[in-house]
This record gives structure tokens, sequence and C-alpha cells, in this order.
């Protein structure tokens, strides 16, 4: 199985990013034959990257969450797995792809530099609760990044909207009020995933370091982020925040969990959390 | 008032409650909330970019940042924001945080119970007529009438909602009701608000008992409770300074290795806390949990049993040497009152590539030393030895007879797990409670015409204005298919 596993891993690449050419084009030059195109690819790229996910975690024995490759693999899952299930609900939220895709297509690609590999299973890394904890992190991420595309689409057709110009892509798209609300329902649903995650993240942290929390770059950017949609939230039901402006949130409210995964590196050397694990 | 009144009269000096409640007032605004938690990021996040104490590898390195920024460190060091997370400024927005919080939720409990009519139950459905004028609202036409009708459907149409696992509250005209979905779903606020003070309380509860420390025993060797057998000692408790009795003798520990990644770590151990006495193991990410007291393996390394014979073969000295050579690093031991340093290198799986000693694993399958003995600078002895080989210099001759392991245990007593615990659950909870299971209320009035019967039904839902509308487009169609069908003689509802 090992030597199909890259030939599928760099076909799932090609094929997402075909799809975020498309989607790219479709929403810029408002094409909607492209856009219609766009499940054609998407859904073999999908069952190539179920194949891979299953492969992986076949042949390891373990949830593929060791390193960059597998975080991208089972993150990008999940999150393909909700832009899909949003699109056979109803064709017109396949708009919210146009962040989905690409975003996997990025963390795929620099896993697959980083260590395409199966790297033997640390033992730090044999723990039930990490196994809560990094599903929770890539569902919660995958709610984010839709929640974000959602803001992205709301932008789009409410801006077209302002303008009173019509055309075949937006006016497909729900009415704004249904994006919101969809916008929001990830919101939700990520912020909840994220609680759990830092939850179950400290008390693996008491089993391994022998401390719930030590204030680690990683841990405090978690912690960020999850507080930034606790924030928003507040803005929306205490503050009567909506429309354009929560939109907005969400767009930007994702790099706090982007940063937390990839950026963290750029501040600070120091971290107890290696995502590529050589521990 | 007035407003000339007003500006003839100066205005009457506020009494000093007057004043209090004008500042618990502002201070519960949902404003102060967002600026106090906006505060808090910032702090966080400034964490990452002013240098931390915690993260320098060194006092030294620390030392050298400060001297290369000489004002910065004065004004960083001045505020402790290198150590922002319990700096005072951190402090003072966490302490305003669990403040705005008590003050927020103490305001709030009424509403909540209101909200989820655990209190007031009977105001909720006053003037449900109100219906009528509602856009949204639905209207059913039953055909034709009968003494008492509204009645009738009125009961029906509540075991309709109740069927679907609403809570029907009726007024007492009978003719009106409200169906509430998730009705105790605001008390997740709550629970998922006040879940921050257990966290809060499990946290200080942390702060203030904890102990840690280290141990570094070879197999065999024996802890007797003695805190000067710790290798390091990195926090003190605050408060409950005394420490449970116990005792540990590391029986064994076996490391797996696949290549250079540790795979696997048992560590067993038998335990004496007070007077129970039990065997155990311990693995990494698996600590020994005994009352408030974890024991978790660190790290391991090797402590060969190395043995100097003197003139004519006697042994001249000898013992367990703890050395840092496991990965490749090199280490040095010192017999006591001899003049000779043993400076080591390990090979715990040793074979040669291209002329080169390496190790292919870290597992011990063929373990080589490579030993150099100095006195002062001069070098004595050089050479590659496997345990049992000796290597000889002048009248002396050096060998290692036997490799242990020595293991650096992480003792850590601790109290507040139960707060944190539970506060993790009531916190999920209450989240669940509030943000999936959110409430809706229909409110259903039912008039009584010449001839017919007429429902008026209409509601709201919590955040998502449109979703419930087309739930309710759903319920009222449901309800007239039941209600009709129940009219023609069927058990619809
Ligand atoms: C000083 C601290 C805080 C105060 C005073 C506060 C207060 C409130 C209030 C009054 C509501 C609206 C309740 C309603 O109308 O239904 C609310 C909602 C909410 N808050 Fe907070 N909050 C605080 C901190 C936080 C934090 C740190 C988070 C999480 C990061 C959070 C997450 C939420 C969520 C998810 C909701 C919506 C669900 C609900 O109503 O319970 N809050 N908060």
């Amino acid at each position: 199985m090992s030597w199909i596993e890259p030939i599928l891993a760099w076909g799932i690449i090609y094929l997402y990013a075909i799809c975020s050419i498309l989607l790219l084009t479709a929403f810029v030059f408002e094409k909607d034959r492209l856009l219609r195109l766009v499940p054609y690819i998407l859904v073999p790229a999908f069952v190539a990257h179920t194949a891979v996910f299953v492969a992986r975690w076949v042949r390891t024995g373990y949830f593929p969450a060791n390193g960059e490759f597998e975080n991208a693999i089972s993150g990008g899952w999940f999150t393909i797995l909700l832009t899909l299930g949003l699109f056979f609900r109803k064709k017109e939220l396949s708009g919210v792809s146009l962040i989905t895709v690409p975003v996997t297509l990025l963390f795929l690609g620099y896993g697959i530099m980083k260590n395409p590999a199966a790297l033997p299973h640390a033992a730090t890394l044999k723990s039930s609760w990490l196994v809560i904890h990094v599903l929770f992190a890539q569902l919660a991420f995958g709610a984010y990044l839709i929640a974000s595309g959602f803001g992205v689409v709301y932008l789009l057709k409410e801006s077209k909207t302002r303008t009173g110009g019509t055309s075949p892509i937006y006016d497909k798209l729900p009415q704004l009020t249904v994006i919101e609300e969809l916008m929001f329902k990830f919101v939700i649903y990520g912020f909840i995933a994220d609680a759990i995650m830092i939850a179950a993240g400290t008390i693996w942290a008491k089993d391994l370091w022998g401390s719930y929390w030590s204030w680690d770059p990683v841990e405090v950017w978690s912690l960020a982020s999850w507080l930034i949609y606790g924030l928003s939230i507040h803005l929306k039901v205490q503050m009567g925040w909506r429309g354009r402006r929560l939109a907005w949130v969400y767009v930007f409210a994702v790099l706090g969990i982007i940063i937390t995964y990839w950026g963290v590196d750029l501040f600070v050397k120091n971290t107890q959390h290696v995502f590529g694990v050589q521990s | 008032m007035n407003s000339e009144l007003e500006k003839g009269t100066p205005a009457a000096p506020r009494s000093f409650r007057e004043v209090a409640e004008g500042i618990y007032r502002s201070f519960r605004r949902p404003r102060v909330t967002v600026i106090i938690i906006s505060a808090l990021l910032a702090l966080f996040l400034s964490g990452l970019l002013i240098p931390q104490k915690t993260l320098f590898t060194s006092r030294e390195q620390f030392e050298q940042w400060n001297a290369d920024h000489p004002l910065l460190s004065l004004v960083i060091t001045g505020l402790k924001l290198n150590e922002i997370y319990v700096a005072p400024v951190t402090v003072v927005f966490l302490a305003l945080f669990f403040l705005n919080l008590l003050a927020v939720l103490a305001h709030r409990v009424p509403h909540v119970l209101r909200r989820a009519y655990v209190i007031d139950r009977r105001s909720a459905v006053e003037g449900l007529e109100k219906v009528k004028n509602d856009p949204q609202a639905h209207t059913i036409v039953l055909r034709g009438t009968t003494q008492g009708a509204a009645g009738v459907a009125a009961g029906q149409a509540a075991s309709f909602f109740r069927k679907r696992f609403w809570s029907v509250m009726t007024a007492d005209d009978g003719r009106s009701f409200i169906a509430v979905r998730n009705r105790l779903s605001p008390l997740g606020f709550l629970l998922f608000h006040v879940s921050f003070f257990l966290c809060l309380a499990g946290g200080l509860l942390v702060m203030y008992t904890r102990f840690s420390g280290n141990l570094l025993l070879t197999e065999g060797e024996e802890f007797q409770s003695n805190i000067a057998q710790f290798r390091k000692i990195s926090r003190e408790p605050k408060i409950f300074h005394a420490l449970p009795e116990l005792r540990i003798a590391l029986r064994k520990v076996f490391p797996t290795y696949e290549g250079s990644t540790g795979t696997d770590l048992k560590v067993s151990m038998q335990i004496q806390y007070f007077k129970e006495a039990f065997e155990a193991v311990s693995r990494i990410n698996e600590p020994i949990r005994k009352g408030a007291i974890s024991i978790l393996p660190e790290n391991i390394g090797i402590s060969p049993l190395f043995v100097l014979h003197g003139p004519g073969g006697a042994e001249a000295s000898g013992g367990y040497f703890i050395l840092n050579v496991l990965k490749g690093e090199e280490d040095s031991f010192q017999f006591p009152d001899l003049p000779y340093t043993v400076f080591v290198r390990f090979y715990p799986d040793f074979t040669e590539e291209a002329g080169k000693p390496v190790s292919r694993s870290l597992d011990i399958r063929n373990p080589v030393f490579h030993i150099r003995v100095q006195e002062g600078e001069r070098t004595l002895a050089e050479g590659y030895r496997r345990p049992g080989e000796g290597i000889r210099f002048g009248a002396h001759e050096l060998s290692c007879s036997e490799i242990r392991y020595w293991v650096d245990l992480l003792v850590v007593r601790e109290y507040g797990d139960t707060p944190i615990a539970v506060g993790f659950i009531l916190g999920a909870v209450g989240l669940i409670m509030r943000l999936i299971f959110y409430q809706k209320t229909v409110r259903v009035h039912i008039e009584e015409l010449d001839d017919a019967t007429v429902l008026y039904v209409g509601g709201n839902g919590e955040y998502y204005q449109h979703t419930f509308r087309e739930e309710l487009e759903r319920l009222a169609a449901a309800l007239t298919n039941a209600l009709q069908q129940t009219r023609e003689g069927g058990t619809a509802l």
C-alpha cells in the first residue's frame, strides 16, 4: 500500500489545486459554469483523500496525527467532509469551498514537503486524551474555516447586493440571512469542539508533563483563539453585532488558529508542542 | 422630569449608595466585559512578543538579553512583563474579569430563571392574544365550530407539542398557551460561566499547593521520603507544606525504541504511601496517581557499574555512576578520593559505518563504551570496551561489570483536580445546553368565531431567526394537518 500512498497524496494535491483555481476564477469572473464543475473534481479528490487517511490509519495502527503530513491529512479530511456535506445539502452552499479547499491544499502541500513518511509512534503520543485533543482540534479548525468561508461569501454577496448588481453566481447563493446563520452555526460548532480540545489538552498535559497548564506559547495561542471566538459570540449575543461586521470578524478570527499551528515558531523558539514530533 | 426645572435646580448631592449603584450598573455593561476580555487577550499575546523568563534556556542567556537591551529590560523587568502571565497588570485584569463575571451573573440570575420558566411562569402566559398582531404568525382556520371548540383545539394543539417534547404552559383562559423547546437551555449560561469560577478555584489550589521535584533513581535504589534526595525542586507549596509519607523502590526500567524514537517506557516500582504498599508501573502519559501525588518518568539514562582494580587486582573503588550518554553525548565521572576523571561515550547497539563507530538504535543490544581516562590534562588510556572488558592505565584496570538504567521521576503533589474536572464538565454541559439545544418558543392563541375556530401560531427562537421561521412553518403545517385529521376522526395527534 505504501507505494500508492504518495501517488494518491500528490493526486489529491493536484485535484485540490485545480478546484482552488476553478473556485477562484468562478468567483472573480462570476462564472457559474465553472462552479458547477467543482463537485466533479472535489468528490474524487475526497475519495482519494479518504483512502490515504484510512490507509495511513490501518498501516500505522493509530489515528493519523503524527507529524505535519498526517495532521494535514486528517484535519483536511474533516474540513472537506464538512464542505461536501454542505454541497450535498444545498448546491448553492458550495461557495464556502472558496476558503476551505485552498487552505486544505496549503496544509497538505506544507505537510508533504515536511515529512510524508510514517514516523515512529513516540511514547509521548500514546494517549487517549491526545486522540481526543487532536480530533477536536481538527473538528474545530474545520468548522472555523467553514465559518470564515461563509464570512467571505457573505461579504461578496452583500457588496454585490448593495451596489445593486446581479450576477449568476451571487444570485444563486442563499439569502444573506441564511449565510449569516450558517456562519454562526459553524462558529458554535467550532467553539464547542475547541473548548473540548483545550480541556482534553490540559488533561493530557497533566499526564505527560505533570501540570495542566504551563503557559506554553501554543497553549497561549489556542486559549487566545478560543477567547476571540468567545468574544465574537458576545459581540453577537450581547451587543447585537451582525451582518458585515460579524462576517469580517469571522474572516479574520480563523487566523488565530492558523497561527497556533504554523506561526508560533515565528515568535518563539521554545515550545513543548512539536507538531513534527521528534521528542 | 421637566427639563427647565432640571436646568434651574442644582444637581442634588448623590448619596454614597447611589454612586456605588451607578458604578455597579456601568461595570455590568456588556462593553466592559468585551474590554476586559480584549485586554486579557492582548496581555496573553504580548507574552509571545516580550521575551518571557521561562522561555530562556539558561540564566546566562536571560542576563545576556537584559545586558543587550538595557532600557527595554528596565521597563520589562520593572513591570514584570517578562512574567506576563503572573504580572501585576494581568492579575488586575483577571481580578476584574472575575468581578465583572460575578456582577453580571448575580444580576442575571433572576432573568435567566425567568427565561427558563423556573420562576414567574404565570406572567409568561399572560397577554398571549398579542400573537395575533405578529406579522410572522401563522393562522390556522378550522371551519365550523361547536360550543367550547377553542378549548378542545387548545388541548389538542398542546398535546401535539407535548408529543414533540415541547413543554407547554397554558394560560388561565384555556385558549392560549406557550410551547417551549429546550426550556432549561438558559440555565446553560449559568453553568458555563460559573464553571470559570471552578476552574479558578482549581487553578488557585494548584498554584498554592503544588510541590514538584525530580528524583533520580537507579534500578534497585530507593527513595525514603527524604526531601534531600530530590535532585531538583522546581516548585514549593505556599500552603500545606508537609508532603505525604512516600517511599519509592525503583525496580526496573523497560524502554522500547524504534531507531532513536522512544516508543514506550515502562517503569516498575514499589510504592509505599503512608501504610499502604503496592507495586505499580508508570509509563509516559500514564503517571502513577495516589492521593494528591503523581509520579511520572521524565527522562532515562544509564547507570553503569564501573569497578577500578588496583595493583594486584584488588578492588580500589567502584560504584554505579549516573551518566547522561544514552543519546550519544559524552559524560564523565570520578572515583572518590582518586585523581582520575573518566570520560564516557556509549553505543547501545554498536556497529561501524564507513570505519566510524555508530549506534544502530537506542536499544541496549550490543553495548560498547568509549572510555578515556584522564589525570588532569593528561590522557592515561583510551579505547572501546564492552562490559566485562577492562581498560588498563598504569597498575590500574577499569571495567564495567553491569549496566542499569536510571530514571528521572517527576514527583508532583497538588490539590485542585476536583474543581477543575467539575468545572470542565459543567462548562461543557452548559455550552452544549445553551448553544446546541437553544430555546425556541411558540405562542398559540385560539379564538372561536361564529363559523370557525382560528389558531394563531407565532413565536421566536434564539440566535437563528430564519431557521426558526422555517421550523415554525413546518410546525404550523403539521399542526394543521393533525388538527384536521382528528376532526375527521383520525388520531394524528
Ligand atoms: C467577565 C466575563 C464574562 C461575562 C460577564 C459574560 C457575560 C455573558 C452574558 C451576559 C451573556 C449573554 C447571556 C444571554 O443573554 O443569553 C454571555 C453569553 C456568552 N458568553 Fe460570556 N461572559 C464572560 C466571559 C466569557 C468567556 C471568557 C467566554 C468564552 C470564551 C464566554 C462565552 C460566552 C458564550 C459562548 C455565550 C453565549 C451563550 C450564552 O448565552 O451562555 N463568556 N456571556
